[in-house]
This record gives structure tokens, C-alpha cells and sequence, in this order.
């Protein structure tokens, strides 16, 4: 059994994925303003399913992958060679995609094609090449790699999709999408089943669940991909099944659970898994717009937001804190949050829904946006603790 | 004091930083044997994926340590039996219900 001191990628490239990840979450309540879901192979809409996919949930992702893997797999990552260089093209090639889709600019978009294409190809390589070696092969592993695997075939379909743009490949583009769209999402989903499947037991202590129906959700999922080669509606289908079996999973390990208290972290996961549903109930009436905010800034944003209230902290207590263990009086890491500021983040989130609901874009969007600065209040505050030594040392 | 109480003692001053109870309470610590100047720990953790493995084990050989006329400290990681909340101290759990 490994940890994570034995492997830990330094926090200045964790940290620095957050940071990224946080500012393209600020620059989504614009671009989703700006979008038209009716449209939905439109840049407008593109620009705003980029923005918040690749600029805030895979920054994310992949920060917490750096942080994750050496403790899931007992093993270090393959190699950190490059990982600051890696950071700096993916952030760059980010900027420019969003920029070339915004003024609809062939420059831009040629040069966020070729630096994107350059980071996932490396990041994907040497997270694929973390597993071999693994002695571990439980859901949460199965999960990463799964995760990987389909990373790296919606990195091969957008390159597809740029030749098919440039006349230089002849398939369908509109399958093309499909399957670049549902191979990212996979890869993101499978992050989240086997990230949940360690976090959700540990931090609401849980324990004796059984895994049946992760294994089932992510089999589904995966059926679901071979489904759109024959018909696109039985993808869906097994898709929402796999949304289905992952939500009764949690229930399942939640009503195990011996932290019962709700707070901060339980609050959002509970807020988010509501989402879920809504989201399957506002797809299968068609409502694209509501399903989209709903999927983004209720589902996978506040799924997101509990696990910062966690992980940031924790590395932050890690890296800064720990060291003066026995010296100085230190806090816990539920000392750290803000907990009036967190809760406040989570009502706006939740108003934020509601409004959406009814169809109140603008409201909507100013809600999440009041959301987002509260949440970036917290992490503010959560930096100043890696100033902890001397902050006590000059009281 | 015997010498076996002192180190739960001192271990009992062991926070997890993420639950916010000490690690004797949360039933973690399975046995201490003292054998003269030295004293063996069975423990777990609880979870395998406990990202402050390393740091806690270093606290429990601090602690012991820290104890009058312990010299050596050796401890036995095992995770069989597996931690569960069953082994919570009845206040420590009725805390966390709460």
C-alpha cells in the first residue's frame, strides 16, 4: 500500500490545474450566455461546452488525476518529465481554442489544435503507461483506466474532426461528434465513478458497500459507446442507465454512511445527484438548455465544489501544515473552510437551478456567477494557510 | 500508570486531521504489546487509501517514542480485519451522528 507523501506530484502543479480550472469556470457564465442550445453543433455552443469541459472540469480532473493516481493505484505516476511544460501548452492551447471559437478565427483554433493535440497525447501516454505495473485491480483502477482509454480515443476523434473540417478525412461529421462527445464525456464519467467509489466511503465513512452496481454502471456505459455504431437512441439509452445504477450506487454506500451530519461536502454531493436526475428528466423532454445548465452547474459543478472543500484543503494542511504537528496548534481541516461562505455558495447554486428552471437565463446566470465568487472566496482563504509557519510565528 | 496505558495515552493525542477525532477512539489502534524498553502497535487505517498513511504511521513511532523508557517502536500495519465504524468509540460515534 502506497501514499500519497511516497509519489506526491508537487502542489505548485495541482494547485496550478485548480487555478486554471477556477478562472475558466468564471469565463462559462459568460459563454453560456452567449450560446444557443438549439444549435448545438454552433461554435457559440461549442465555445461554451469547451470552456466549461475542457477549461474547468479536465483542468480539474487532471490535477486531481496527479494527486489521485499514486494513491489509487499504490504506484507513483509514470513520470511528472515535462508535467510544468505539459501545464503551461494545455493552459495556452485552452486560451486559444476559446479565442478562435469566439471570433470564429482559423489561426487561433489551428494553434489550440496542434498544443491540445500535443497535451493529451503526452498526458494520456504517461497516465496509461502509470498502470502497467499495477497490483491492484479493484473498481476505482478498472475505472482510470477506462477513463484514459476513453480519453485518448475523444482526443483521436477531435483530431478526426479537424481533418474532416479541412477536407482532408471523409466520415460523417455529425457521427463524429457523437462519438467525440460521448467518449470525453466517458472519460470524465469514469473519472467521477472511481474517484466517488474511494471518496464517498471515506469521507462519509461508510464502509461494507458492495460495488455491483458501479461494475454494472460503468459496463452499461461502455455498451453504450459500441451502441452508436449501430443506433445512436440505444446509446442513450444504456447511457442513462448507467446515470440510473451510479445514483443507486451512492444512495446505496450513503445509506451506510455514519457521518451523518450534514455539512459542506454531503450538502453538494446530495445537491448534485438531484441534478443528475433532473437532467435525465429534462433529456427525456427534451428541454437541451435546462438540461445543460442543469448537467454543468448543478451536477457536475457542485459534484466538483464538495470534493474542493476536501481536497484543497487537505494537500494545503499536507504540504504547509503538517510539518508543524507537535510544534504549533494546528488546525483541523474543517477549520479551513468558511462554512457560512460555503453554505452561501451552495443556496445561490441552488437558486441558480431553480431559475433555470422556469427558463430565467440571466437569473440563472447571475445566481451561479454569486455562487462562483463565494467559492472563490474559500479558496482564497484555503491559500492563506500556506503561510501558516509564519503567520504563527509573527502573532 | 502502566507503562501500556501511557502509550495509549499518547496516542490517544494522535488527531486525524480529517475526521477530527483521535485515533484511539476511532478504534484504529488494535493492540499494544510493551516488552520491556519496547513496544509493538497493531494497527490500521481506515481506509486503504488513506493519503496520510505515511504521516500517521511517523506520529504513532513519535508518540511511542515519546513515552518514558519506550527506546523502540515497532508497528504491524495489517488490514484484517478490515476497520468499520463498528469500532468507533460509542461517544466518537454518536459525535459524528450528530
Amino acid at each position: 500500500m502506497m501514499s500519497i507523501g511516497a509519489f506526491a506530484p508537487p502542489f505548485r502543479l495541482v494547485g496550478g490545474y485548480f487555478a486554471v480550472g477556477v478562472m475558466f469556470l468564471v469565463i462559462c457564465v459568460f459563454t453560456f450566455w452567449n450560446a444557443d442550445f438549439d444549435i448545438m453543433l454552433s461554435l457559440n455552443s461549442a465555445l461554451f461546452f469547451h470552456t466549461f469541459l475542457l477549461g474547468f472540469v479536465i483542468s480539474i480532473i487532471i490535477g486531481a488525476l496527479y494527486q489521485l493516481v499514486s494513491v489509487i493505484l499504490e504506484k507513483p505516476f509514470f513520470t511528472l518529465k515535462f508535467a510544468y511544460l505539459n501545464f503551461f501548452v494545455f493552459t495556452i492551447g485552452v486560451i486559444s481554442l476559446l479565442l478562435g471559437m469566439y471570433f470564429e478565427n482559423l489561426i487561433f483554433l489551428n494553434i489550440a489544435g496542434i498544443l491540445l493535440m500535443i497535451f493529451f497525447l503526452y498526458f494520456c501516454t504517461v497516465y496509461l503507461l502509470s498502470f502497467i505495473g499495477c497490483k491492484v485491480w479493484n473498481f476505482s483502477v478498472i475505472s482510470l483506466l477506462c477513463s484514459g482509454i476513453f480519453l485518448l480515443f475523444g482526443i483521436l476523434c477531435a483530431l478526426a474532426l479537424v481533418l474532416v473540417l479541412n477536407g482532408r478525412l471523409d466520415i460523417d461529421f455529425s457521427f463524429l461528434v457523437s462519438l467525440h462527445i460521448y467518449l470525453v464525456f466517458g472519460s470524465v464519467y469514469f473519472v467521477i465513478l472511481g474517484a466517488s467509489s474511494v471518496l464517498i466511503p471515506m469521507f462519509s465513512l461508510a464502509h461494507k458497500s458492495k460495488f455491483y452496481l458501479y461494475y454494472l454502471s460503468g459496463i452499461s456505459y461502455v455498451l453504450g459507446f459500441f451502441a452508436l455504431f449501430y443506433e445512436i437512441k440505444f446509446s442513450e439509452i444504456l447511457a442513462i442507465i448507467s446515470v440510473i445504477l451510479f445514483v443507486l450506487q451512492v444512495i446505496m454506500i450513503l445509506q451506510k454512511r455514519i457521518r451523518k451530519k450534514f455539512e459542506y461536502w454531503s450538502l453538494n454531493i446530495y445537491f448534485s445527484f438531484i441534478c443528475l436526475i433532473l437532467g435525465v428528466i429534462y433529456f427525456y423532454f427534451g428541454e437541451s438548455e435546462k438540461l445543460i445548465f442543469t448537467l454543468s452547474f448543478g451536477f457536475l459543478y457542485s459534484f466538483i465544489v464538495a470534493h474542493l472543500y476536501k481536497i484543497l484543503p487537505f494537500l494545503i494542511w499536507y504540504n504547509y501544515i503538517s510539518k508543524f504537528v507537535g510544534k504549533l496548534k494546528i488546525p483541523m481541516l474543517d477549520d479551513m473552510i468558511m462554512k457560512k461562505v460555503a453554505y452561501m455558495s451552495l443556496a445561490f447554486n441552488v437558486l441558480a437551478i431553480f431559475f433555470s428552471g422556469f427558463g430565467f437565463r440571466l437569473s440563472a446566470l447571475i445566481l451561479i456567477f454569486i455562487s462562483i465568487v463565494l467559492l472563490i472566496t474559500n479558496i482564497i482563504n484555503f491559500f492563506r494557510y500556506t503561510k501558516f509557519g509564519q503567520l504563527k510565528k509573527g502573532k | 500508570m502502566k507503562k501500556i496505558d501511557e502509550v495509549y495515552e499518547a496516542l490517544s493525542k494522535i488527531i486525524d486531521p480529517e475526521i477530527g477525532f483521535d485515533i484511539v477512539s476511532l478504534g484504529l489502534i488494535y493492540d499494544v504489546t510493551v516488552t520491556n524498553s519496547s513496544v509493538e502497535i497493531k494497527m490500521t487505517l481506515s481506509t486503504k487509501s488513506c493519503p496520510l498513511h505515511d504521516m500517521i504511521l511517523s506520529w504513532v513511532q513519535t508518540a511511542a517514542l515519546g513515552v518514558d523508557g519506550i527506546e523502540k517502536c515497532d508497528i504491524d500495519l495489517v488490514w484484517e480485519p478490515a476497520w468499520n465504524v463498528d469500532m468507533i468509540n460509542h461517544e466518537v460515534r454518536k459525535k459524528l451522528k450528530d
